[in-house]
């Protein structure tokens, strides 16, 4: 029995994962203005595009995958005995349904599975997963191992502002940050698919201790950590420096999260 | 026989074309992401490319290829339910010997089936109900017996758009905002499109089904917060987009309606004036209506607001710490350095805030034991965060958060209180010796901790000399808050000497207008 893994380009992907011939990444897209579009993490670098997101006055917006780019997903992966999906949390965007209608639209099963998570959180979910299927575990088993992963899964970041969550309509409960009269520094969380506060710090500083302070126990205890930034590298090793991390999985944060997070934003998942 | 779908495609595709832009601006978030009719179109455009100029083999060959491309093209919520419908329809219609009355009324059906599986949980007043009673009545047009494809198309769409304009009745976001559903409106008007294209017709489209936002509905839900300020700019000339962008990003609630070259704008804002300025240099301006929203929340009494759970009183002097302070959700008593508030006062304040727990910033060390004792005059439970100047107060409000849990809330705002180095530059008024230093009358006292670090002729001078310290511990986060007497060169030369002092240090200024201290600051 062997198994196949579907997720969307906002999972953060460790080396080595897109050479697997046993993943298959379905892109979301992102746009400036109604003329442009661009797959996420395929059509622009990364450096181009907090480029543009730092010049640009317009917010980009973003799309999920139609079902069909799944479904030629699932089709491409005929060779394998079971798919299991693992999607962006279907909290910010309508990549599960995408991936759940076209789950139905194929004749063989395929298991889609919320992350409640995005890029570095479900990165983690997705090594999980990957793991269990080289220690040649059965498809029931990666399952399990991926949904372990959902329920252990915590990311916390840094935003240089509210801003880009603001607009997106991605702020959920952490729209009372909004609104202080002095400038502050949140730390937010994903916590079961959605963005909630922290933590409001003021400066930089706070904000990085606040993280620190946070994850060390999980650092400390070895579990699994995976970083992550947009155009913010100097903060993410001092981050990873703090919590004495030294061999560290670090994801440059694509175009799709990216546009709703803003520039200069960072932060850890652990599992 | 050579099948063409195309012809069929490219009308519902101009038809949503012709109306993109109004169908983006029926969104009832005050968010400026309409995207419904792009997402449509896009979908929609999908499914043209794959079909333009091609003919296919069979009926079976050219549905499956035209549904194909509108999953693969499908963009957005709406464009996937759009793609979904594209798809029932298809699969109906690929049986069919030809496209008659009935044909027409099973492909909607079709496309309502799929539309509805598609969705995980349906909710009416939306796209899906368009569809749903399209069907029905095309249904009920074509079992008729002696209805024609024009007449039944012609059904449909008549149906489809009344069900549109019913969305609000099903819809409480709609009503509230006083749209009709986006996605709804794009599925009335590729059946304007295909009732065109299947009589060589041109479609009259309605003026006035879609309504301008409510703004009486959005009020009523808004959360009084600064002015609300509304506007018209007449002989609009500039970009519109980035006009757009600048309102929203300076007020909540904010609503901009364009219509040729007049534009209209609403948003709630803590200045007014600024949003009247910048709209005038781009046309002018009519129709200018200014409320006070936190005023008129105050005029309509207590009984409506709910008891909070948490609530602050802040001793605070100056209209722009006034400001500050309500802006971050706290009551205001007037009253500080020389001026302090009875316990009357603050035990009003208190019952003002309408919460069973509220935390009192003195902000001031003459005001804290009169903060204190507080707590035995009113039924709800005092905390003291024992604020000495109001900057402190200000630095300590950004842990404050009304829905939170009381105690964790007050423990946080504790946290920040202790954590933060106070400072203040204020004027002698007469010659004194404070330990072991001569203080002329009229000379600049520099305080940090409430202890004397600064004796100097000008505020500039005793700045640096408390900012020099501050630097020397190692702060991240400067605050100053400019005082009355405060001018702008002295405030500019104190920034350039901390910049000079620290690089690195983020300093952050308000306009306080507290008297008798020039500058207040906090460190974090």
């Amino acid at each position: 029995m062997t198994t196949a893994v579907v997720t969307d380009s906002t999972t953060s992907l460790a080396p080595g994962v897109l050479e697997r011939p046993d993943v298959r990444v379905v892109p979301l897209t992102f746009h400036f203005g109604a003329d442009e579009t661009y797959r996420d993490k395929v059509d622009m670098s990364n450096e181009e595009f907090y480029e543009r997101l730092g010049d640009s006055d317009v917010f980009p917006t973003t799309a999920q995958p139609a079902p069909g780019a799944f479904v030629e997903a699932y089709e491409a992966l005929s060779d394998y005995d079971d798919v299991l999906v693992l999607t962006l949390s279907s909290e910010f965007s309508g990549t599960h349904d995408s991936a759940r209608q076209a789950a139905g639209m194929v004749d063989r099963p395929v298991h889609v599975l919320d992350t409640r998570s995005a890029e570095m959180g479900s990165g983690l979910i997705l090594l999980e997963a990957l793991r269990c299927i080289d220690e040649g575990g059965d498809f029931e088993d990666v399952r399990r191992a991926a949904e372990r992963a959902v329920g252990g899964a915590r990311v916390l970041f840094a935003v240089g502002t509210l801003e880009y969550l603001a607009k997106s309509g991605r702020i959920g409960r952490a729209q009372r940050l909004l609104g202080t009269a002095l400038d502050v520094r949140p730390v937010l969380e994903v916590a079961d698919g959605e963005i909630v506060p922290f933590k409001r710090t003021r400066g930089r500083k706070r904000q990085m201790a606040t993280i620190v302070e946070e994850v060390r126990p999980a650092a400390e205890a070895g579990r699994p950590l995976y970083f992550g930034h947009i155009a913010a590298p100097e903060l993410l090793s001092e981050l990873a420096e703090r919590l004495g991390v030294e061999e560290k999985l670090v994801a440059e944060i694509g175009g799709v999260v990216g546009s709703h997070v803003g520039l200069g934003a960072y932060g850890v998942a652990h599992l | 026989m050579a099948i063409e779908v195309a012809y069929m495609v490219a009308a519902a595709h101009a038809a949503v074309k012709a109306r993109v832009a109004r169908i983006d601006a029926l969104n009832v978030y005050p968010v400026p992401d309409g995207d419904t009719g792009t997402n449509m179109l896009l979908t929609l455009g999908s499914a043209l490319e794959e079909t333009s100029g091609k003919s296919y083999g069979s009926r079976e060959e050219a549905s499956k290829a035209c549904a194909r491309a509108a999953l693969m093209g499908a963009r957005g919520n709406s464009g996937v339910i759009l793609s979904q419908m594209i798809r029932g329809a298809c699969e109906v219609l690929a049986d069919r010997s030809s496209l008659d009355a009935e044909a027409f009324a099973a492909g909607l059906e079709g496309a309502r089936e799929r539309a509805y599986s598609s969705v995980h949980e349906p909710v009416e007043g939306t796209m899906l109900t368009v569809i749903k009673d399209a069907a029905l009545a095309a249904r009920e047009a074509a079992d008729g017996g002696d209805a024609d494809l024009a007449t039944v198309a012609d059904v449909a769409r008549q149906a489809a758009h009344d069900s549109v304009g019913r969305t609000p009745q099903s819809l409480d976001v709609l009503r509230e905002a006083g749209v009709v559903d986006a996605g709804g409106l794009g599925v009335a008007v590729i059946l304007d499109g295909l009732y065109a294209c299947i009589t060589g017709q041109k479609i009259e489209v309605p003026e006035t089904e879609e309504k301008a936002p409510n703004l009486e509905a959005i009020h009523a839900e808004e959360e009084a917060w600064g002015y609300c300020t509304e506007l018209l700019v007449e002989g609009f000339d500039g970009d519109v987009e980035e006009f757009t962008e600048h309102v929203y990003a300076s007020g909540r609630s904010v609503f901009v309606v364009a219509d040729d070259d007049v534009v209209k704008v609403h948003l709630h804002t803590q200045d007014p004036g600024e949003a009247l300025s910048y709209a005038g240099g781009f046309g002018r301006l009519a129709g200018v209506k200014v409320d006070d929203m936190e005023a008129q929340v105050r005029a309509r009494g207590e009984e409506k607001r709910p008891a909070a759970r948490l609530g602050v009183v802040a001793a605070s002097r100056g209209e722009g710490n006034r400001a500050l302070f309500e802006q971050m959700g706290a009551v205001v008593v007037e009253g500080g350095q020389g001026e302090n508030p009875s316990a009357a006062e603050l035990t009003g304040a208190v019952e003002k805030t309408g919460a069973r727990s509220v935390v009192m910033l003195p902000n001031n060390k003459n005001i804290v034991p009169t903060a204190q004792q507080v707590g035995e005059l009113v039924e709800a439970q005092i905390h003291v965060v024992p604020t000495t100047n109001i900057a402190a107060g200000l630095a300590v409000m950004v842990g404050f958060d009304a829905e939170g849990e009381p105690d964790e809330v007050v423990g946080e705002m504790l946290e920040i209180s202790e954590s933060l180095c106070v400072g203040e530059v204020t004027r002698s008024v007469r010659d004194a010796r404070i330990g072991d230093r001569e203080v002329p009358e009229g000379a600049y006292m520099g305080f940090l901790g409430g202890e004397l670090m600064a004796v100097e002729e000008g505020v500039r001078d005793a700045a640096l000399v408390l900012a020099k310290e501050i630097v020397g511990e190692g702060a991240d986060v400067l605050t100053l808050l400019g005082g009355e007497e405060l001018v702008e060169a002295d405030l500019a030369a104190i920034l350039d000497g901390i910049k000079d002092l620290d690089g690195d240090l983020e300093v952050e200024t308000r306009d306080g207008g507290q008297p008798l201290y020039p500058l207040q600051m906090v460190a974090e």
